[in-house]
């Protein structure tokens, strides 16, 4: 999986759930640096992940998709 | 993180979360009194509550369909978190100690699209209601709702007995809280529908039934710029005789010069409804369903709920049929 394919899916879900304008996401970014992205865009995102990439998300691993780097360690992307 | 079922004590706090975090002019907010009658119904208001450090940063509010929160089938109808790193799982905690709290299900009706990935994502069932109409066939009566004249079908009316009005008194003849009684997994108590609608502080609901039915439905009568519609607001009775009463119900609208009937409605076998004369919503009419102010469009209305068969939800369910004045 390419970094800047998640880094898309990342915005993509955040501005469908917060109904704004996608922002630019990097690596550094988490819930703390993008006001839009709140529990309900992490939800959306685990769902999203699902769907895109297969990968199934508990409620216990919500905490990783706080933070970009935290889903990228999920899926195992080298950053 | 502590999550308790509030208290009495929590009412204020409770309106100012809602003002805060949700809308400063909320019907919750303005009106205290319609605060208490919806959403304190067993002394306490109806929320769980999630606190980070002492500060209220969740609420989840909801009603309940039978005569207490363990014996009922509840129905969200507010849930607010206010963005923090603590604050992923509080929505998903919140929504767990309500389930904890009742020996039934847990539904919700009317939320807002984005956040149906979210009860999928607890495994919820979720979908839209089902949205039918009838349209009087006098045009004088009609023609503000519709758009496309040509695609509207006539039907052929079935042969009805009579509907009469009942009053509270009279619901002690029916047999409550009873599956086998409904057909379905979600029937009322007694109490609610007194509470619910003869209690109503601002609407007037009217109960009708009729001597084939065993049950009766609840129609509240709106006003769209001078016509009168009747929205179904709630049936209680078998589902197999739901369409019956839909059909007796034409009659009567059409007697009173009605000039459409609107239902919303899940787990009603849709050719029933068209057989009594209903029709499914389609761009050739708007029935509208925000009144207050009035906006004239089709609106879908969703709903999740952790039961996955034998789902009966219908408008009055949740609160869909709330002032927002």
């Amino acid at each position: 999986m390419e970094v800047k394919l998640v880094l898309k899916l990342i915005s993509s879900v955040i501005s469908s759930s917060s109904g704004k304008p996608p922002v630019e996401i990097s690596l550094s970014d988490s819930m703390e640096t993008i006001e839009e992205w709140d529990s309900l865009a992490t939800v959306t995102l685990a769902a999203a992940l699902d769907s895109e990439f297969g990968i199934s998300i508990e409620v216990d691993d919500l905490e990783s998709l706080s933070s970009v780097k935290g889903i990228m360690q999920l899926l195992n992307i080298s950053f | 993180m502590d999550i308790r079922l509030a208290e009495p004590k929590d009412s204020e706090d409770i309106q100012d979360f809602i003002k805060s975090h949700w809308k400063d002019d909320h019907i919750f907010v303005k009106d205290n009194n319609f605060f208490n009658y919806e959403m304190c119904l067993f002394g306490a208001p109806n929320f769980v509550l999630a606190f980070n450090g002492g500060k209220l940063i969740g609420i989840l509010g909801f009603t309940c369909n039978r005569d207490s929160i363990k014996t009922s089938d509840l129905f969200l109808v507010m849930f607010r978190v206010i963005k923090s790193q603590a604050s992923i799982k509080v929505g998903i905690n919140l929504i767990n100690h309500l389930s904890s709290l009742t020996k039934y299900k847990i539904h919700t009706i009317g939320a807002n699209e984005k956040t149906l990935t979210y009860y999928n994502f607890l495994g919820f069932n979720t979908g839209w209601l089902d949205h039918f109409y009838w349209l009087n066939d006098d045009p004088k009566l009609s023609f503000l709702f519709i758009k496309k004249s040509s695609n509207i079908k006539n039907f052929q009316q079935k042969n009805t007995d009579e509907l009469f009005q009942i009053f509270e008194s009279d619901l002690s003849k029916y047999k409550f809280n009873s599956i086998s009684e409904c057909g379905h997994n979600l029937p009322k108590s007694r109490s609610f529908f007194v509470r619910r609608y003869f209690r109503h502080p601002h609407y007037k609901y009217v109960f009708l039934s009729n001597i084939m039915l065993n049950g009766f439905g609840v129609v509240r009568e709106v006003d769209v710029k001078g016509f009168k519609g009747w929205r179904i607001i709630d049936w209680y009775g078998h589902l197999n005789k739901f369409s019956d009463f839909c059909s007796a119900l034409i009659v009567r609208a059409k007697e009173r010069n009605i000039s459409f009937i609107d239902l919303y409605v899940k787990g009603i076998n849709e050719d029933d409804l068209i057989t009594a004369g209903l029709n499914r919503i389609s761009e050739s009419v708007v029935i509208p369903n925000y009144l207050e102010p009035l906006v004239m469009k089709n609106i879908s209305i969703s709903y999740a709920s952790s039961l996955d068969e034998n789902i009966f939800l219908i408008r009055g369910d949740g609160d869909q049929d709330r002032p927002s004045y």
